[in-house]
């Protein structure tokens, strides 16, 4: 009996010197030699009371007593349609990449300020300008006038692991210097609402006001910016998500000196290949970038791409799946060549085109059909189909089949394709 | 479009379903309001 405790007391021993080898991570020489390169930027600018009421409208009379009126007098006050502009405040966070005054926060940190305030470590206030900004990435370029200011080393998102730690300071609700910490809870993750960005997924808490802040690695360089949470209630749920500095500071460069920021473009509208898809493709396994349409006059259909090919490889890089496409067509520069392969029809094939340069938002062409009087239905796989009449074709069309009724049926199972995307 | 095939009649449709293997996953395009998609579609046995 007595020996087995102690073989037991043993590897408790074991495991705890283990522990105590590796031990977790110590911050805060970390912090103290990066807090002062962290800034916190609020901004204000005047709005316009949407809730008034028009000048030639009025609340009802209604009698004092009547419980609408503390209603009507909240949304429209006692003077309605002649409310003042009010001055409107955010906050956020940014950090400083040049002694001479560069700061670097999100776009949306200060969207449409009047006036942008740079809040640094030692609490000077400085007025900024904004020197230019992209908003397919979030990014913003800030410029006070100083000197000899504390910068941030800048690291590589790339040499970065999921799992590894990562540090954050910002400004959560106005508590400046706030310093969170996690790890890289994955990468390469894409979001709707910026296409070109393969955001760096952690866990590190992220609250409104962090927005801009730097993410650190373990040495203290910065590998990210700190700029969305997925949230179901407002606040942090362990979803943070941080654009790569490499992405950043492309745009930055650019809009130093070019003053925009331009992006490659293709033409393209993909979507995801599920395992499903794959099958249909004899693919092994799902990857790669499916193409569901051409658009116009763009350099995929100039370079004989076709609707139906799946994009495995980009100028050289394997492109894992549909959302790793548009960051790689975005960052290569517009008019240079590149090499693609493409499955297509189950074999490999290699087509060369030139990128072009993204435009403004595509033109939306809506898709309108219009049908008559059916001279011919059917009932397959449990579709009701009807010949297309006409069609308004978005790049390149084919002719096909209008669904015009689906029934339970493998049809009705099929309807959850992935979400698209542009490349 | 189905497997890579354009379809442009309900006969067409027709014949392409008909010499699909069962049990497997057929890819279907289909044009919506907010854009085309393929579909995966499986081939009752």
């Amino acid at each position: 009996m007595r020996p087995e405790i102690i073989v037991l007391a043993l590897i408790l021993r074991a495991g705890v010197s283990t522990a105590d080898a590796h031990g977790l991570p110590d911050f805060t020489a970390l912090v103290r030699s990066n807090a002062a390169g962290v800034v916190n930027i609020s901004t204000t600018r005047e709005e316009e009371p949407s809730a008034a009421l028009p000048p030639n409208l009025d609340i009802p009379k209604l009698p004092e007593d009547n419980p609408l009126n503390d209603l009507l007098r909240r949304f429209f006050g006692d003077r309605q349609g002649e409310r003042e502009p009010f001055r409107a405040e955010s906050l956020g966070s940014g950090f400083i990449v040049s002694s001479d005054g560069y700061v670097i926060t999100n776009r949306h940190v200060v969207e449409d300020a009047d006036e942008i305030v740079v809040r640094l470590s030692d609490r000077r206030e400085l007025l900024a300008k904004e020197v230019g900004h992209d908003t397919h990435s979030d990014i913003a370029l800030l410029k006070i006038k100083a000197d000899n200011l504390p910068v941030l080393k800048l690291g590589s998102s790339r040499a970065l692991k999921q799992g590894e730690w990562v540090l954050a300071i910002g400004s959560p609700f106005g508590f400046d210097h706030s310093v969170t910490a996690g790890i890289v809870s994955a990468k390469g993750r894409s979001l709707p609402s910026e296409n070109y960005v393969p955001f760096i997924q952690t866990d590190v808490a992220i609250n409104p006001g962090n927005s801009g802040g730097p993410l650190f690695n373990l040495a203290g360089e910065v590998v990210g910016i700190n700029s969305q949470i997925f949230s179901q209630t407002g606040g942090f749920m362990g979803l943070s998500f941080a654009i790569p500095i490499e992405v950043a500071m492309d745009v930055v460069q650019q809009l130093k000196t070019d003053g925009f920021v331009s992006r490659g473009w293709l033409g393209v509208y993909i979507q995801a290949v599920t395992r499903e898809l794959a099958e249909s493709f004899n693919m092994e396994i799902p990857t790669g970038a499916l193409v569901t349409m051409l658009l116009p006059g763009s350099p995929a259909l100039a370079g004989d791409l076709r609707v139906g090919d799946i994009i495995l490889k980009f100028n050289g890089r394997k492109v894992p799946g549909s959302a790793a496409l548009p960051p790689m067509v975005g960052r290569t520069s517009a008019g240079q060549r590149v090499e693609l392969v493409i499955l297509r029809n189950g074999k490999r094939i290699t087509r060369r085109l030139r990128v072009g340069a993204l435009p403004g938002e595509p033109s939306e062409v809506s898709i309108r059909t219009r049908t008559v009087a059916p001279d011919v239905s059917n009932l397959v796989l449990g579709f009701e189909l009807r010949p297309l009449i006409k069609a308004g074709r978005r790049g390149q069309g084919t002719p096909g089949l209008r669904a015009v009724k689906v029934m339970d049926s493998p049809a009705r199972d099929a309807a959850c394709a992935g979400a698209t995307g542009r490349g | 479009m189905i497997n890579n095939e354009a379809v442009a009649a309900v006969a067409r449709f027709r014949s392409i379903m008909a010499a699909l293997p069962a049990g497997r996953f057929a890819s279907l395009l289909v044009r919506r309001e907010q854009g085309p998609d393929f579909l995966a579609l499986k081939i009752p046995d």
